[in-house]
C-alpha cells in the first residue's frame, strides 16, 4: 500500500518534472528555430495564437460580460445600494486576480486542449512524427515549441480581454440596474488595481498557457499507434490540464500573497 | 566502394532477426522484405528513428549507435526518403508541404525556393492544385510530391519504400522514369528501394539487388 503511494507520488514528481522542462526547452528550442528558419516555425505558432485566441474571442466576451453581470449582482445583493466604490473593489479581487485567468484557461482547455492532444495523437499514429524528423527537422521545434508559446500567448491575451470585458460589463449592469456613477465605480477600481494585481494576473495566464500547451502536446505525442488512442489522450489533457490549474492558481496565489 | 547504408548483426523489433546488408555508394539497389511493415522498420533503423535491440546501423559512414540527436539530425538532412503514401504532414497544404524543409532550413531565398518548388512539381508532373490538403489528393499525386520534395532536398541517399505500391501501370512507368533521371543528375547519388513485392522489383531500375542476410527479411 505504501510503496503504491509511494510510486505513485514518484510518477507524478517525475511526470511533473517533465512538463516543466518541456516548458523550459521551449525557450531555448524557439531561439534555435529562428537562428534557422523562422518561417515554417513562425506559422504554426500564428495558426495556434488564431485557433486558441482570436477564435474563441466571442466565447472569452460574452463570458466574461456574464461574469461581471452576476459578480456585481452578488455584490449590491449582500451590501445593497450606496456600495459602489466597494463594487468596483470586489470585482478587481475576484475577476482580475482568480476568475480571469481561470476561466479563460478552462475555456481554452476545453476549446484547443482538447483539438492540440488529438491533432498530435492523429500526427503520431500516422507516422507523421516520424516524416518530419525522418527531413531532421525535431517535432520538439517544429510542433511543440510553436503550440506551447502560441497557447501560451492566447491565453495571456484572452485573459486580458476577460478582465477588460467584465469589469467593464460590471459597471453596465451596476449603471442600468444600480445607478452606480462611473466615478464611483471607477474609483472602486483602480484604488485596488495595482501593478502587483496585474502581475498577479498576467503570470497565472502566462503559467496556464504554457502548461496546458504542454500537456496538451505531451498527452498527443504519448498514443500508441491505434486510433482508439486518440479520444483517449484528448480526455487525459484535459483532466491533466484542469487538474494542474487548480495547483498552478493555488502556487502563484500563495506566493504572491506572501 | 563505400557503403551508404550498413546493417551489421541488426536485431529489432522481433520483425528483424540478425540481419545484415550494405548499400553500394552510388547504386540503384532494391531490398526486398517480407511485409510493408519491414520496409518501415528499415527505414526508422536506417534514419536512426528507432534503435536496434543489437547490432549496429551505419549510415554514410557515422555510426547512429550513440550518436545525439543534432548529430542525427545532420545526418537525416542528407538523406531523403519517399514514404508509401508520400510521407505528407496531413495539416499542411500541397505547397507547405513541399517547401518544409527548404524553408525549415533557411536553404534558399524565398523566391528561388518559389522557384525550386515549382520546377520540382513541374518535373514530376504534378497536375492537382497547390493549397490542396494532401487528404484530397490521390495516391499518386501524394507520391509525386514526395518525390518532389525528395528532389527539392538533394541528398546523397534517396529510400524509396514501397514507391510503385498501389500506382497503375502508366504510374509506374512515369515514376520510374522520373526516378531513373534524378538518380543520373548527381554522381555518387544512392538510391535504394525497399518493396515487399517481388513484380515490383523487376519493374525497378536496380543495378544491384540487396542480400539481407537474416532470419525475418529476405534478399
Amino acid at each position: 500500500m505504501v510503496a503504491a503511494l509511494a510510486d505513485k507520488m514518484i510518477s507524478l514528481v517525475v511526470y511533473l518534472y517533465d512538463l516543466v522542462e518541456m516548458v523550459l526547452s521551449a525557450f531555448p528550442n524557439s531561439v534555435s528555430a529562428i537562428r534557422q528558419g523562422a518561417r515554417p516555425v513562425l506559422s504554426v505558432y500564428l495558426r495556434q495564437v488564431y485557433f486558441t485566441g482570436l477564435e474563441a474571442f466571442k466565447i472569452i466576451l460574452v463570458t466574461a460580460l456574464l461574469i461581471g453581470t452576476v459578480v456585481i449582482t452578488q455584490i449590491i445583493s449582500i451590501a445593497g445600494a450606496g456600495s459602489e466604490t466597494l463594487t468596483g473593489k470586489v470585482i478587481v479581487w475576484i475577476v482580475v486576480r482568480e476568475l480571469a485567468p481561470l476561466l479563460t484557461a478552462i475555456i481554452v482547455v476545453a476549446r484547443s486542449g482538447t483539438a492540440i492532444a488529438a491533432e498530435l495523437a492523429q500526427m503520431k499514429i500516422a507516422g507523421e512524427i516520424d516524416y518530419l524528423e525522418s527531413l531532421g527537422i525535431p517535432a520538439a521545434s517544429y510542433l511543440i515549441m510553436p503550440r506551447i508559446l502560441g497557447v501560451a500567448t492566447a491565453v495571456l491575451v484572452l485573459t486580458i480581454y476577460f478582465e477588460i470585458a467584465a469589469v467593464l460589463g460590471g459597471f453596465l449592469v451596476a449603471s442600468l440596474g444600480w445607478h452606480v456613477p462611473l466615478e464611483q465605480y471607477a474609483q472602486g477600481v483602480f484604488s485596488v488595481l495595482t501593478i502587483s494585481e496585474l502581475a498577479v494576473s498576467l503570470a497565472k495566464g502566462t503559467l496556464f498557457g504554457l502548461f496546458i500547451g504542454a500537456i496538451c502536446c505531451r498527452q498527443g505525442l504519448k498514443v500508441g499507434r491505434s486510433v482508439t488512442y486518440i479520444p483517449q489522450a484528448a480526455t487525459r489533457a484535459v483532466m491533466q490540464s484542469l487538474f494542474l490549474l487548480f495547483i498552478i492558481d493555488g502556487i502563484v496565489s500563495l506566493f504572491f500573497l506572501l | 566502394m563505400e557503403q551508404t547504408v550498413k546493417f551489421d548483426k541488426v536485431v529489432a523489433d522481433e520483425q528483424l532477426q540478425e540481419v545484415s546488408f550494405g548499400v553500394p555508394g552510388g547504386s540503384m539497389a532494391a531490398a526486398l522484405t517480407e511485409r510493408q511493415e519491414e520496409s518501415y522498420l528499415l527505414v526508422r533503423l536506417m534514419l536512426g528513428l528507432a534503435q536496434p535491440l543489437s547490432g549496429s546501423v551505419t549510415l554514410l559512414g557515422e555510426p547512429l549507435g550513440g550518436a545525439s540527436e543534432k548529430a542525427l539530425n545532420a545526418l537525416r538532412r542528407q538523406v531523403a526518403v519517399v514514404y508509401p503514401a508520400g510521407g505528407l504532414i496531413s495539416n499542411l497544404k500541397v505547397w507547405e508541404n513541399l517547401v518544409l524543409p527548404l524553408e525549415y532550413f533557411s536553404l534558399y531565398p524565398p523566391k528561388e525556393i518559389e522557384e525550386r518548388g515549382m520546377a520540382a512539381l513541374e518535373g514530376v508532373g504534378y497536375a492537382a492544385g497547390l493549397m490542396e490538403l494532401p487528404g484530397h489528393l490521390s495516391l499518386y499525386s501524394r507520391k509525386q510530391v514526395g518525390l518532389a520534395r525528395a528532389m527539392l532536398l538533394n541528398p546523397r541517399l534517396v529510400i524509396y519504400d514501397e514507391i510503385l505500391t498501389g500506382l497503375s501501370g502508366d504510374q509506374r512507368g512515369s515514376i520510374i522514369e522520373i526516378i531513373r533521371k534524378f538518380h543520373r543528375e548527381t554522381p555518387g547519388r544512392t538510391s535504394l528501394f525497399l518493396t515487399s513485392n517481388e513484380d515490383a522489383i523487376r519493374e525497378m531500375p536496380v543495378e544491384a539487388r540487396i542480400a539481407m542476410k537474416g532470419s525475418s527479411v529476405h534478399g
